[in-house]
């Protein structure tokens, strides 16, 4: 049986607003194999890059943990001081790629700088810069920057947004990292080069046998992309299933209005909408947070929250119509 | 007739400003955001202006409401240059042609409320005769949309994404246009949301008969709204027809390239398999020579790297600027 990379256990988050707390996350409960690729998808304000950031305990102070745990390779992260987190976990063992390239790389220093610093701290101070160079140089060229030498003496506003995208991917796989997490790393791309850095990570993945959770809005791009996916729908995870199953047998009745919202490029009829709104945190519904837009939804619905079931080898729901 | 007709259209933004520049006396630049771009939309067409960002897609949509003054080239609104417009005929052509904006909570004034917003082009195209029947109009213009009448009341920064969306429709439909621009309306909205919004509009293009000119880069989106299609590529179109046409048999390497980088959920696909376009939409400012796609066309050959490829016809009604087809 392979290792588990990271296991969340009924993992609950809650923010501090004036005065009161508002749980943006509720029952997470998640496994990540190693190698794979899950992507956790849902509409904004469902969560998805809170847990991300949760992972990496990136979040605000007024953030907190209230219940459950994060366990990365079998050891509790949460209970980590935040020296050892930094020293064993954040940028060795887990890296980042944020949505926008653009506030990721520090516009005053040269791309190649920046790329030093990483191979610098990696190697514990042992060496020095100069020596690391050819090894930045090297590691340029392999996320396909034409002209690396060049490139490695310019600063981060004389790069592409594919290019910049190009250079994070290099930083957070220079550690070699067991965890990726990815927050929408192609949103502000165009559609080519949205391509270009998606088969860039599926092939990085394949060589570093890297696990990647790749948050991400789009089902198009996830479909192409992931082995796994989680469905999140208003701070909680509603579904969990293999990619090919879950778009040919999605049984959440979420995911599956999600699916047929899609105007996808094969089908020319009227879309289906799914009424109302995504409801805020703090006002949540009774129940199954999805009940009031549900047009499946009974008296069981409104009163009683479901919890994730394993309806099929590998095919976990939260939906009370399978326990009918 | 087409409603509207757009000829030979150019569009250079100068770039000589800047005191080290001026002293270095280089002499100006010229961007070329749209390098003569031809296409007609019929009456209750709707075409769509698709390509990466930088190709000019945004700029032609600007140019034929005249927002931006062109270039060259001439745009006729049903048969009249709008650039020899009076200044009777261009209030009536403001009225006629109206634009739905990019950002849903921008474009909105964030001191008006709702009821501000969609009456104020009432008020300047003096179509108010009295208060009261002025916010009868307003809540059938947002009935029109789907919103309730409570959300005459309501200030933008009180609207969700869709909501907000929706008010810029309201307020583009309010004088009765016949020819609405909408740049990239969906773009920055949730899935549900978007489906949404593509349906109300092409319900409203049914019911009162309107023409859309599309700005896009969602591929999905334009197979559901249009039936023309026009594929831009660094201030030129590359390839014009109509949509089943450019989905099923496109012609140009770019509108395949383009094309190959869309696939839905329904087939079984990865990223690591694809054959997949290179390198990056090159600068404006310095174009490639020849076809301006030859450097990451995988079939570009000499002629390609010397001698522009001018747009003609393919077969009748599909017409693109390759060198392997003309």
């Amino acid at each position: 049986m392979p290792d588990k990379i990271l296991k969340i256990n009924d993992l609950a988050v809650e923010y501090k607003n004036k005065g009161s707390y508002l749980r943006v996350l509720e029952d997470i409960t998640l496994e990540l194999d190693s190698g794979e690729i899950l992507a956790l998808v849902g509409e904004s304000g469902s969560g998805k890059s809170t847990l991300g950031k949760t992972i990496l305990r990136l979040l605000p102070d007024s953030a907190r943990i209230i219940k459950g745990g994060i366990f990365f390779k079998g050891k509790d992260i949460c209970n980590l001081s935040e020296k050892d987190f930094n020293d064993q976990i954040r940028g060795q063992e887990m890296a980042m790629v944020i949505q926008n390239p653009q506030n990721a790389l520090n516009p005053v220093f040269k791309v190649g700088t920046q790329i030093l610093d990483i191979l610098y701290f990696k190697s514990k101070k042992q060496k020095k810069r100069k020596e690391l160079k050819k090894e930045a140089v090297q590691i340029l060229k392999k996320v396909g920057i034409s002209d690396p030498e060049y490139r490695f003496n310019e600063y981060p506003h004389q790069f592409s947004g594919g290019m910049k995208q190009r250079v994070m991917l290099a930083m957070a796989f220079i550690s070699n990292p067991s965890l990726l997490i990815a927050d929408e790393p192609t949103t502000a791309l165009d559609l080519t080069v949205e391509a270009q850095i998606l088969n860039l990570l599926s092939n990085l993945v394949d060589e570093y046998k890297t696990s990647i959770l790749y948050i991400s809005h789009d089902l198009g791009v996830v479909a192409g992309l992931s082995d796994r996916i989680a469905v999140m729908y208003a701070g909680g995870i509603v579904e969990i299933a293999q990619t090919r199953e879950l778009f040919d047998h999605p049984n959440h009745p979420y995911t599956e209005a999600l699916l047929k919202c899609l105007p996808d490029y094969q089908q020319t009829e009227k879309l289906q909408t799914i009424p109302g709104e995504v409801p805020d945190p703090g006002n949540y519904p009774a129940g199954c947070k999805f009940h009031p837009r549900c047009s499946y939804s009974f008296d069981r619905c409104r009163q009683e929250v479901p919890l994730l079931k394993e309806i099929e080898p590998d095919h976990f729901s939260a939906c009370f119509l399978n326990e009918r | 007739m087409a409603l509207v007709k757009v000829k030979n259209l150019k569009k250079y933004f100068v770039n000589n400003d800047g005191l080290l520049y001026k002293l270095a006396n280089k002499g100006p630049i010229n961007v070329k955001a749209v390098d003569d771009v031809s296409f007609k939309i019929e009456k209750e067409d709707t075409l769509a202006v698709v390509g990466e960002s930088g190709c000019g897609k945004t700029t032609v949509a600007r140019s034929v409401l005249r927002l931006i003054e062109p270039t060259a080239g001439e745009i006729l609104y049903k048969g009249k240059s709008i650039n020899d417009f009076n200044k009777k005929e261009l209030k009536n052509f403001r009225s006629d042609a109206q634009m739905i904006l990019q950002d849903p909570r921008s474009s909105l004034n964030p001191r008006f409320i709702v009821e501000e917003i969609v009456s104020e082009p009432l008020y300047i195209h003096d179509q108010i005769e009295d208060d009261y029947n002025l916010l009868d109009r307003v809540w059938e213009l947002l009935d029109m949309v789907g919103l309730a009448k409570r959300y005459s009341e309501l200030f933008p920064h009180e609207l969700s994404g869709g909501q907000a969306r929706r008010v810029g429709i309201a307020r583009a439909l309010a004088l009765q246009p016949e020819f609405i621009v909408c740049d990239e309306p969906t773009s920055g909205l949730d899935i549900s949301i978007m489906s949404a919004i593509l349906n109300l509009m092409k319900k409203l293009q049914q019911k009162y008969q309107l023409t859309y000119l599309w700005i896009s880069h969602n591929l999905h989106e334009v197979r559901y709204i249009s039936n023309k299609v026009a594929v831009m590529y660094l201030g030129k179109i590359v390839e014009i027809t109509d949509t089943e046409t450019i989905f099923n048999n496109s012609v140009h390497p770019y509108t395949e390239a383009l094309f190959s980088s869309l696939r839905g959920v329904n087939d079984d696909w990865n990223y690591k398999e694809q054959d997949i376009i290179k390198g990056e939409v090159p600068s404006p400012i310095n174009p490639p020579s020849g076809c301006s796609f030859h450097p990451r066309c995988k079939y570009s050959f000499d002629k390609c790297k010397k001698i522009e490829p001018e747009l003609e016809a393919v077969e009748a009604g599909h017409l693109a600027s390759c060198h392997l087809y003309n």
